[in-house]
């Protein structure tokens, strides 16, 4: 860092721009040619622009670097005045130093960094640098100066940000919308369940009255030869009767699980091998193809009903 | 298959009668081994599963649960062979199954068969024994051979592993690999005997020795109830109430599962079909033709509590695959 240049910034900071500074070197190798002042064998001044046309509303870099063969205190640099600009206005300036060991030699490099931006379209002009130092093995002063560069300002481009805004809303927008339909479907999924689970018994109506209201359907169905829904019809009336009276779980329990859960309540054994032997009948039809004869049916209705009867 | 054919009512009802026939054994078994084990009949009935689905079982209890004894009085009543096989650091692949012995008179190497080669196995503390012993039981439970040499051995029917596992202590063990796991039929996990069993167990040791165990049935009969359960008839209701387990491991979220986060692989296909031929096995034990969904309940945490494996924020919150499996339960409808 020369301290004699009060625009430096602290070293960190010109760590980094060395790095920009480095990047922008080779990575606009077809910039602006670079000038260089030979007027003095001892310090060689070079200056560049990274671009050699610059839209109206974009920004240029103008570099001035001096570099000579030995240590950085070889020499004492006064600081760089701001080139004089057309069409241009001066952002902001900074400087770095660097010391490199080339092909066994200490070559120390000064750099300084003008941050352009245009004005005006048409041609616009940097001005010349100069750079005053001193030598201080010999006390000798000398000055250099680089050479003043045309830089075409072109129209000013589409300004392209990361997302368009209308996109972003829209993203967003259909974002709420599935979240709220989401939301509603899962409410209206959970009320259809809650009304299936806990379809409303009349007041006036016991469980027991609905499920041998209910009884009395299936039994119909039955007379008229409508066997193949009887053993899932008269389940479905058991357990939902369980759950209805005894408040019994019973989704995804099988007839064992439903069985042993009336352990826990005061029932008396005979009920609940009547229940386990109805289950039993049914799971025969609904897993071994056992003809749901006509006769079967009536028994198990029977059966079922005397169950339900039992607790009134 | 013979399972695919279109079974009739009639069909079921032979197979119901076959089976009513051919499952008298089990209550006398049953009763037979009950002479010397007190309850632990979880253990016993899925052992007799595993006999008959012809599957092998890991085990995971602490010490002192009769494991051994569980298994060695099944042998006894089984009438045939048993071996008991201690895992140890130190233990190499021919102590298991057999090497080639040279004999220096005739000048010929001559088969000597491992402990492996038997009829029921009990591989203690199979996590105590490096990677190439337990390959080398892992192939024989699944090849259902041992290669001594040039010359392949078949294994003799019936052929049944029983591995445990210490869960208590993991350090200077070498734990089955997932894909190693996954070779077993059913993990068992058992608990400690519940007070009224535990005093009759000290009873029982307050006397001198154990009763003698009767011979029951002999392979040969195992073999043919092993053909009784492979004609046992499970209903396409049932292999749905299957799939629906078995891809709710995979898919929790489509079946109304908030378990997602919490699995990281399901079960594998292995699971599906050791589900069906488990129930099946247990369909037989309960003296009926013909699986229910009490069947695929009874044996579905063992067939399937090693097959989900859960993800580090499971484990973290300390959810198990047990739990898991519950919660599949609980929430797949029963057809």
């Amino acid at each position: 860092m020369n301290r004699r240049d009060p625009s430096h910034a602290g070293t960190v900071k010109g760590a980094n721009v060395l790095v920009l500074l480095g990047g922008v070197f080779f990575a606009f190798p077809q910039s602006a040619d670079p000038q260089t002042d030979s007027l003095e064998t001892r310090i060689e001044l070079k200056s560049s622009v990274d671009k050699s046309e610059v839209p109206f509303n974009r920004e240029a870099t103008f570099t001035v670097q001096a570099s000579w063969e030995g240590e950085q205190d070889r020499f004492d640099i006064a600081p760089v005045g701001l080139p004089e600009c057309e069409n241009f206005e001066i952002l902001g300036s900074s400087s770095v130093n660097e010391t490199r060991v080339e092909e066994g030699k200490t070559v120390s490099l000064k750099t300084f960094k003008f941050s352009l931006r245009p004005t005006q379209t048409g041609t616009g002009r940097i001005g010349s640098v100069q750079l005053s130092y001193v030598d201080r093995a010999t006390q000798d002063s000398s000055a250099l100066s680089t050479q003043p560069i045309d830089v075409q300002v072109t129209a000013p481009v589409e300004e392209r940000g990361p997302v368009p805004r209308n996109i972003l809303i829209f993203v967003v927008a259909a974002i709420l919308i599935y979240v709220i339909y989401s939301a509603r479907r899962r409410t209206r999924r959970i009320e259809i369940a809650t009304e299936e689970t806990k379809r409303p018994i009349p007041e006036h109506e016991s469980p027991e009255d609905k499920t041998l209201k209910d009884l009395e359907a299936i039994s119909h169905r039955v007379q008229q030869g409508d066997l193949e829904t009887f053993p899932s019809d008269i389940y479905r009336l058991l357990t939902g009767y369980l759950e209805a009276r005894h408040q019994i779980v019973t989704a995804g329990k099988t007839s064992d699980d439903i069985v042993d859960s009336l352990s826990n309540l005061d029932m008396p054994s005979e009920r609940i091998d009547l229940l386990r032997s109805l289950f039993a009948a049914c799971d025969l039809i609904k897993y071994a193809k056992d003809r749901a004869e006509k006769e079967k049916c009536r028994e198990i209705a029977k059966q079922a009903r005397e169950f339900v009867e039992q607790n009134r | 298959m013979q399972e695919e054919t279109v079974k009739t009512a009639h069909d079921i009802k032979a197979i119901q009668e076959k089976v009513e026939k051919e499952s008298l054994f089990v209550q006398e078994l049953l009763a037979e081994i009950g002479k010397v084990i007190v309850g632990q009949k979880y253990l016993v009935e899925r052992l007799l599963i595993g006999l008959l689905a012809n599957g092998h079982i890991l085990l995971e209890g602490v010490p002192g649960l009769a494991k051994t004894l569980s298994i060695k009085t099944l042998s006894d009543a089984v009438q045939t062979n048993f071996q008991r096989i201690q895992f140890t650091p130190d233990l190499l692949p021919a102590d298991l199954i057999g090497t080639m012995i040279y004999n220096p008179q005739s000048g010929d190497f001559s088969t000597k068969k491992g402990p492996g080669v038997t009829n029921l196995i009990l591989a203690d503390e199979i996590n105590r024994a490096p990677a190439k012993v337990q390959s080398a039981l892992l192939e024989a439970m699944q090849e259902r051979q041992v290669t001594i040499g040039d010359t392949t051995h078949p294994l003799e029917d019936p052929f049944l592993v029983m591995a445990t596992q210490n869960p208590i202590e993991q350090e200077g063990t070498y734990p089955l690999p997932e894909a190693q796991v996954d070779r077993f039929m059913l993990k068992l996990s058992i608990t400690y005997p519940s007070r009224k069993e535990e005093l009759d167990i000290i009873d029982r040791n307050a006397e001198v020795g154990f009763p003698e165990v009767k011979k029951v049935i002999s392979p040969k009969d195992i073999l043919k109830a092993r053909e009784v359960v492979g004609q046992i008839y499970v209903d396409e209701k049932i292999k749905d109430y299957i799939l629906s387990i078995v891809f709710a491991t995979r898919n929790p979220e489509e079946y109304g599962l908030d378990l997602k986060d919490l699995i990281a692989y399901g079960a594998s296909p292995r699971a599906s079909i050791y589900l069906n031929l488990t129930a099946k096995a247990h369909a037989f034990l309960k003296g009926r033709g013909y699986v229910t969904p009490e069947d695929i309940k009874a044996v579905g945490m063992d067939v399937l509590r090693h097959r989900v494996i859960v993800t580090y924020e499971a484990e973290a919150e300390e959810v198990t695959s047990e739990e898991i499996v519950k919660k599949v339960f609980d929430q797949i409808e029963v057809p």
